[in-house]
């Protein structure tokens, strides 16, 4: 950049424009804050529409800043066009050395602001990390898992894993309860009171398709491995009816005095086993 | 000079008032819905207005189903089933649609057309294939004795071609292991015996639904029908129509006869029920003074139901509501069930909603710790859990 350039440079940013830049950022941030609050209300007002309420925010705030920053190069800045070159040129050299991190995370934002990956309220796998995605920052994704806990996963890294989601914008999902069960109990009783007790389970979306499938398997012993698939209300849920579907069927073969020996449960959707009980 | 800020908080607080009103101003209170008909209030007023205006039963009063289609439906399938059809029909709708009135209705028409007809209206939940059998055996007056399901249909069909209208089919609903049987008894008496036997089945729409949803119910069905709520216009009739039958001529200095035409009080009123006549009766009666003139009474603008203390509600208590909502009632036992916490507990959370005045504890039925929705209130706890993925 030589020294003319430079000069012109200097002289765009006078004390009119600088205080007119800083009322700009502060009047989108305000907006922001203020679409993010009529959201909020929205979402409290009608929870039934939680995930599709937030999911426009990450969009309306990439299209807020952008407009935010042309405005300001545009309409209050106006630098001339060997300004215009310069500062690009600049702002690529910039971009190629500092794209290492900060910078990648950003564009990997704004790449999942325009082609979304999976929305807020979305429970995803990301990695090791399960949980529901509670924020979608320009860099940085937000989950919050099971254990309570808030797991932050640079954008970047979002982008070149596979992600698993479990609900795609929809406020039930699909949840598989696996049981391991004694081969003494009869199988259509077994299919049977699987089906029932998924039914009696509160949290079932009783909307969709309700499946219970028995397989045999070798565990040192032989086992009925029985697969219950039922959609859970909201996806919050999902522990919650995995944890009561289970606990009816054992309950209801234990009325029924089906069960003999030892009964292995594992939710899928969870990473560790829910328990492992043995029956006398 | 004025105070600047003076003027400055006089219009902050129109304009608060304008666009974010305080709901204590301008809201009732859902305990004092529920509780309007103890309240000194209401006893405190003429009794010609409290009998044109009780929140009781459907009756004569409201003949709003001689209007609707829905009277029409059901004798449409009479008709289909006299010309030999395979025929039988369900109808459906929230809680004080009128479903009792119009199956009483079209039972007068069947006694009018002498088709005999046997009308139950299910009191109690039923458990198992027996108690299926059993209650039916006593309404349809089948020679008492203990039936196999083969037995007892062959029984059935040995009876004479006859209309058998059963109300109040929340009693099917069950979360048990077992309610599937009820369900598989119900569906292999009415298969078997439809050809012969028109079957109508009433419900309330929640109820419907979660028999639909989990039973595939509406395959026993070769006609239904969904009731809707009452309309504004429908409201605002029924409303004008008490009104008169009170033996009030004018409303607001309004003549009874052009309430209809303009915008009125009864009017907004309508507009507020959201098809609820029980909350439109409310509204008439809570915001009503008497006038000056005889037989003239002045009503202002009704305020909104709060549903604040819906919004403190526990999960548990919510989903308590939505399992009530489509059970029709809940006994401490059956919530134990569902619920699989103490019977204490139970007991707790559904008193707890009896307090709030959500529920109603049926001390005349059989059951006498049965806890029901309460009716005036019944549609604004549905839409609530609606909207909040309760209920679906």
């Amino acid at each position: 950049m030589d020294t003319d350039v430079l000069q012109q440079f200097i002289d765009l940013f006078s004390y009119t424009t600088l205080m007119s830049i800083l009322g700009t950022l502060i009047a989108t941030w305000l907006l922001l804050v203020g679409i993010r609050w009529v959201i909020n209300t929205l979402v409290n007002y009608n929870p039934k529409y939680r995930i599709q309420l937030s999911q426009t925010f990450p969009v309306l705030r990439v299209a807020l800043w952008l407009m935010a920053t042309l405005y300001i190069v545009i309409g209050i800045i106006h630098p001339p066009e060997s300004v215009i070159y310069a500062s690009l040129g600049s702002l690529g050299l910039a971009l190629g050395l500092a794209s290492q991190d900060a910078i990648r995370n950003l564009v990997a934002g704004i790449m999942m602001a325009i082609s979304p990956r999976f929305k807020i309220g979305d429970m995803v796998q990301v990695g090791e990390h399960y949980g529901e995605v509670i924020s979608l920052d320009l860099s940085t994704t937000k989950l919050h898992t099971f254990d309570d806990n808030i797991i932050t996963v640079p954008n970047a890294d979002i982008l070149k894993t596979p992600i698993s989601n479990a609900n795609n914008g929809e406020l039930n999902e699909l949840v598989v309860i696996d049981l391991d069960l004694p081969v003494s109990i009869p199988v259509a009783k077994l299919k049977s009171v699987a089906l029932s007790a998924a039914k009696c389970s509160h949290y079932v979306f009783l909307k969709k398709t309700i499946t219970a499938t028995v397989f045999p398997i070798f565990k040192q012993d032989f086992y009925y491995h029985l697969t219950i698939k039922a959609y859970v209300l909201d996806v919050r849920l999902e522990k919650a009816m995995a944890t009561d579907v289970a606990e009816r069927v054992i309950e209801a073969l234990q009325d029924k005095a089906l069960l003999e020996g030892s009964v292995f449960t594992s939710p899928i959707a969870l990473e560790h086993p829910l328990q492992i009980k043995p029956i006398s | 000079m004025p105070n600047i800020r003076e003027w400055l908080t006089d219009q902050w607080q129109q304009t608060k008032q304008r666009w974010l009103p305080d709901k204590e101003d301008n809201s009732v209170a859902l305990d004092q819905v529920s509780r309007f008909y103890q309240s000194d209030f209401y006893l405190s007023l003429d009794a010609g207005l409290k009998s044109a205006f009780y929140d009781g039963q459907l009756g004569g009063l409201d003949s709003r189903v001689i209007e609707r289609k829905d009277m029409e439906f059901l004798l449409d399938c009479y008709r289909l089933w006299q010309s030999g059809r395979n025929v039988s029909c369900g109808i459906y709708g929230e809680k004080g649609t009128g479903l009792s009135t119009l199956l009483n209705m079209f039972t007068n028409q069947l006694k009018h057309q002498e088709q005999s007809f046997k009308l139950l209206s299910l009191e109690k939940r039923l458990c198992n294939e027996q108690d299926v059998i059993n209650i039916l055996a006593r309404s349809l007056a089948i020679e008492p004795k203990e039936y196999k399901l083969d037995e007892f249909i062959d029984a059935l069909n040995q009876l004479p071609a006859c209309v058998i209208i059963v109300d109040n089919v929340h009693f099917l609903v069950q979360r048990t292991i077992d309610a599937q049987i009820v369900i598989d008894t119900l569906s292999a008496i009415i298969l078997a015996s439809r050809g012969l036997h028109l079957w109508v089945l009433a419900g309330e729409e929640q109820s419907w639904r979660r028999l639909c949803y989990g039973y595939q119910f509406e395959k026993l069905f070769s006609h239904q029908q969904h009731i809707p709520n009452f309309s504004e216009s429908q409201i605002r009739d029924l409303l004008i129509k008490r009104f008169s039958y009170g033996g009030f001529n004018t409303i607001n200095d309004i003549p009874i006869d052009k309430l209809a035409d303009e915008k009125s009080p009864v009017n907004n009123i309508a507009k507020r029920s959201k098809g609820c006549v029980e909350l439109g009766l409310f509204y008439c009666l809570n915001n009503l003074t008497y006038g000056t003139k005889p037989q003239s009474i002045f009503i202002m603008p009704p305020q909104e139901v709060d549903v604040a203390p819906l919004k403190k509600l526990t999960q548990v208590e919510l989903f308590t509501l939505a399992e009530i909502s489509t059970h029709g009632q809940l006994s401490v036992k059956e919530h134990h069930t569902i619920f699989r916490i103490s019977l204490n507990e139970s007991k707790m959370i559904l008193e707890h909603l009896r307090v709030l005045g959500i529920l109603d504890k049926n001390e005349e039925m059989s059951s006498s710790d049965a806890y029901s929705l309460k009716l005036i209130i019944s549609a604004v706890v549905i839409r609530y859990l609606i909207s909040m993925n309760y209920l679906y």
